[in-house]
């Protein structure tokens, strides 16, 4: 197994007036096609350290290192799909998603050619000329996805992306997001995905990560062994056993705090 | 530490009378203590009868369906008109009613009254309006009436947007406040006629016509600080308290806390910078004809109010007729002098709008920039721009031409008018542009000049047009007194050529009202036309985006 991405000894401190430390000594990797969740409660710094993996911050000490190479700023290879969708409101569908591609230099005709594509594949081929403003949650997160996708990068983030949407919504989005991922045509292969939501983990992770909040440290690591595709394993006795499992980590981790 | 700043703010006005004293003479500054306050007594009491008038009227006009649809036309007509361009009427209406003094000081009271009135009136409609339905079925659901409803949940709600008002009324009564003591002109004959009412608006305005320009200078200076002071230790602290005891609507009221746009009719002032009252003002300007009609009425309705007056009203019409042919000069060069005076507003906005966006800019890009900008913003709120138009053209005139220095006055005139609603707005805009855009530009690489277009720009341009429309506003108000100038007799006015001049001598040197009237009119139409072909259009292709923030 070929490690793609490795998180290596990661401490950040906010320095607010006093120094707070929201990550310390935070280490895991993620192999080559793997699906990795991030969970824990809100405060474990979670998003924190998936903004230091994507280069938008900088950790105190540590690295993240992407095909061996240290991530010191954000690169096409590695994208994000954010909690609120961030898309820009001046901008079409189709424009948001040709953004990164427009910035890379790529041929107008060819960036038109590679949004209508993966709009396509987020099923938004009839909204290309819509503005955010008029399409749904669930819409605006397609738009997100194909964005994020659209300069074929090898790490997908995603950072709490189903928890701005309604429960239908984003079982939707989850069984997309799992093809997606499944996609071998598809250069993206790599995922992960910060949440709160424990069936939601389970239901999508290779790998889960289990973090506990303040100072947010890793307290256990989960392999699921639930065969795919798993939407059709989610009455399966192993599906519980493992959200049971991952609830009693996580419940641990809170305790003291009760 | 307020102790403290209470003791800095008066040895602060202390050293100034004192340095005052020490260079241009003890006899010139004797009073000056006096007259501000007989000026700051001027602003405040008219300040506290805005106040109450707006909010009586502004929550009757935003609970009650019938009295809104009669206030906030009247209102909005109103604030259409450029509060200096009726002045003349208003004044020369009310001394000849009045015994000479008094006259003078309901004048002087009146063009305060209406430089503050808008702002509370509309403020108070938007914050009303504002309260979420969920709190006004909460409130009904417990049995909260009369009373109670307005204690517990109207007042409350109307707080931030009222203090937010009231920093603007306060800081524009005070701008006002030189018109509204001293206006002085000469007719044909060269004869001059004098209107003042003591305070320092006056003292620094006899001062520039006396010759003594530090003397004005100096007047400025402390009238500067008087409002300098009076932001720092009543409005911050009252907002400070305000937002600490935050009310549970809080929340939703926060945004207007700290930004100068308000909801108004005429000029899309908008509380906050929620593009869905962008989008519910747009729509109220449909009504924009309905308007137009309101505005021919209420001149038509003054016109005849005057006839009435005047008891001839045959004769008068006759007049009127007589008056628009005999002054087929000053007809004759409308359409070239509001050009002038149109092109005069718009150099001095372009150059806004290039400071502007090039604050908005470093308000993204540069993290120290609100620390230096939020000081330097307060002080320069705190300047009494139309105070300092005629020291800055006397003393311009010492080596310039008088057309150049008026001109250079008059530019800077407009643009300290101009510029604070832009750079407030656009600067706010930028301040509250979400996170998560700024993570999109670094996650998908998009920075230098493609960031500007594509990122700040767009997300600044709401509040960048709301801004303009505020601008423009404020501009057509100061126009007209920078076009203008009657230093002492035996010299002739200064004038530049515009429609401010216009009216000023239709109103003071002929004593023409109708033809004021008749300007007035041309006035309004242009600032309606203005609107709807420009700021309309505009409003309406952001309202396509449904940008939303906050």
């Amino acid at each position: 197994m070929t490690v793609i991405l490795s998180v290596k000894n990661i401490v950040k401190i906010f320095k607010n007036g006093s120094e707070v430390k929201a990550i310390d000594d935070v280490s895991f990797d993620v192999n080559y096609d793997e699906f990795i969740c991030i969970i824990g409660p809100s405060g474990c710094g979670k998003s924190t350290l998936l903004r230091i993996i994507a280069g938008l911050e900088t950790a105190d000490s540590g690295q993240v290192l992407f095909r061996d190479q240290p991530i010191t700023k954000p690169s096409p290879k590695v994208t994000m799909v954010f909690q609120t969708f961030g898309l820009l409101p001046w901008k079409t569908a189709i424009e948001n998603v040709e953004l990164p591609m427009e910035v890379a230099g790529i041929e107008k005709a060819t960036a038109r050619a590679t949004a209508e594509r993966y709009l396509r594949m987020v099923g938004l081929s009839s909204f290309e000329g819509a503005y955010p403003h008029d399409l749904s949650g669930g819409m605006r997160q397609r738009v997100g996805v194909a964005r994020a996708l659209a300069l074929g990068p090898e790490v997908l983030l995603l950072d709490e992306p189903f928890s701005a949407l309604d429960e239908l919504t984003a079982k939707s989005l989850r069984v997309l997001l799992l093809q997606i991922w499944g996609d071998s045509s598809l250069p993206t292969n790599n995922f992960v995905m910060v949440t709160h939501n424990v069936e939601e983990a389970v239901m999508m992770a290779d790998r889960i990560i289990v973090m506990s909040p303040r100072p947010g440290r890793v307290v256990g690591e989960l392999k699921v062994h639930l065969p795919r595709p798993r939407f059709e394993h989610l009455r399966d006795p192993v599906f519980f056993e493992t959200v049971d499992k991952l609830m009693g980590m996580l419940s641990s981790t809170t305790e003291e705090q009760m | 530490m307020r102790g403290l700043r209470v003791l800095a703010a008066f040895s602060g006005l202390l050293a100034t009378y004192l340095l005052g004293s020490y260079f241009i003479g003890t006899s010139a500054v004797t009073y000056v203590p006096w007259y501000a306050l007989l000026s700051l007594g001027r602003v405040a009491g008219v300040y506290f009868i805005a106040l109450a008038v707006g909010l009586a009227f502004g929550i009757v006009a935003a609970t009650n369906k019938t009295a809104e649809r009669v206030l906030v036309p009247l209102f909005d007509i109103g604030q259409s008109v450029p509060i200096l361009g009726y002045f003349p009427v208003v004044l020369t209406f009310l001394i000849l009613i009045f015994p000479h003094g008094v006259g003078n000081e309901i004048g002087a009271d009146f063009l305060l009254f209406t430089a503050m009135e808008w702002d509370i009136f509309f403020g108070v409609v938007g914050a009303v309006k504002s309260i979420p339905s969920s709190v006004e079925e909460a409130a009904r659901g417990y049995g909260f009436s009369g009373t109670n409803r307005l204690r517990y949940v109207v007042l409350p709600a109307v707080l931030p947007a009222l203090l937010s008002a009231s920093v603007l009324a306060w800081n524009d009564g005070w701008t006002f406040d030189v018109a509204s003591e001293f206006v002085q002109f000469a007719n044909s004959a060269g004869a001059l006629t004098t209107y003042s009412v003591t305070g320092l608006g006056s003292y620094i305005e006899l001062a520039t016509q006396q010759g003594h320009v530090a003397v004005s200078w100096f007047g400025v200076l402390v009238m500067g600080e008087i409002i300098f002071i009076s932001n720092q230790l009543i409005w911050h602290a009252l907002q400070t308290r305000v937002a600490t005891h935050k009310p549970v609507l809080a929340s939703f009221i926060r945004p207007d806390l700290q930004s100068p746009l308000r909801l108004r009719k005429r000029f899309r002032r908008i509380v906050g910078l929620r593009m869905r009252q962008v989008a519910q003002t747009v729509r109220v300007s449909e009504q924009i004809s309905t308007r137009v009609l309101a505005v021919f009425f209420a001149v038509v309705l003054l016109a005849v109010g005057f006839l009435v007056y005047a008891r001839l009203p045959i004769g008068a019409l006759q007049g009127f007729v007589e008056a628009l042919t005999r002054s087929g000069g000053q007809l004759r060069n409308v359409p070239l002098y509001s050009l002038y005076t149109v092109g005069r507003l718009f150099a001095a906005y372009a150059t806004c709008v290039a400071i502007s966006l090039v604050c908005a800019v470093f308000a993204v890009t540069k993290k120290n920039f609100y620390r230096y900008f939020y000081p330097l913003y307060d002080l320069g709120r705190s300047v009494p721009y139309l105070a300092i138009f005629l020291p800055l053209f006397v003393t311009l005139h010492g080596s310039f031409s008088a057309g150049v220095s008026q001109e250079i006055s008059s530019f800077i005139l407009l643009m300290l008018a101009m510029v604070w609603y832009l750079l407030f707005n656009v600067v706010t805009a930028a301040r509250a542009l979400p996170t998560e855009l700024t993570e999109v530009s670094a996650v998908f690489g998009v920075k230098g000049w493609k960031r500007v277009t594509d990122i700040i720009l767009p997300a600044v341009l709401p509040a960048f047009i709301t801004g303009s429309l505020l601008a423009w506003g404020g501009g057509w108000n100061v126009v007209i007194y920078s076009e203008y100038v009657q230093l002492a007799a035996p010299s002739a006015p200064y004038v530049l050529p515009g429609l401010g001049y216009l009216l000023d001598n239709a109103a003071y040197v002929l004593g023409d009202i109708p033809l004021v009237i008749f300007f007035l009119f041309i006035m309004s139409g242009i600032v309606i036309l203005l609107e709807r072909l420009v700021w309309r259009r505009l409003l309406r292709r952001v309202e396509r985006f449904g940008v939303e923030f906050n």
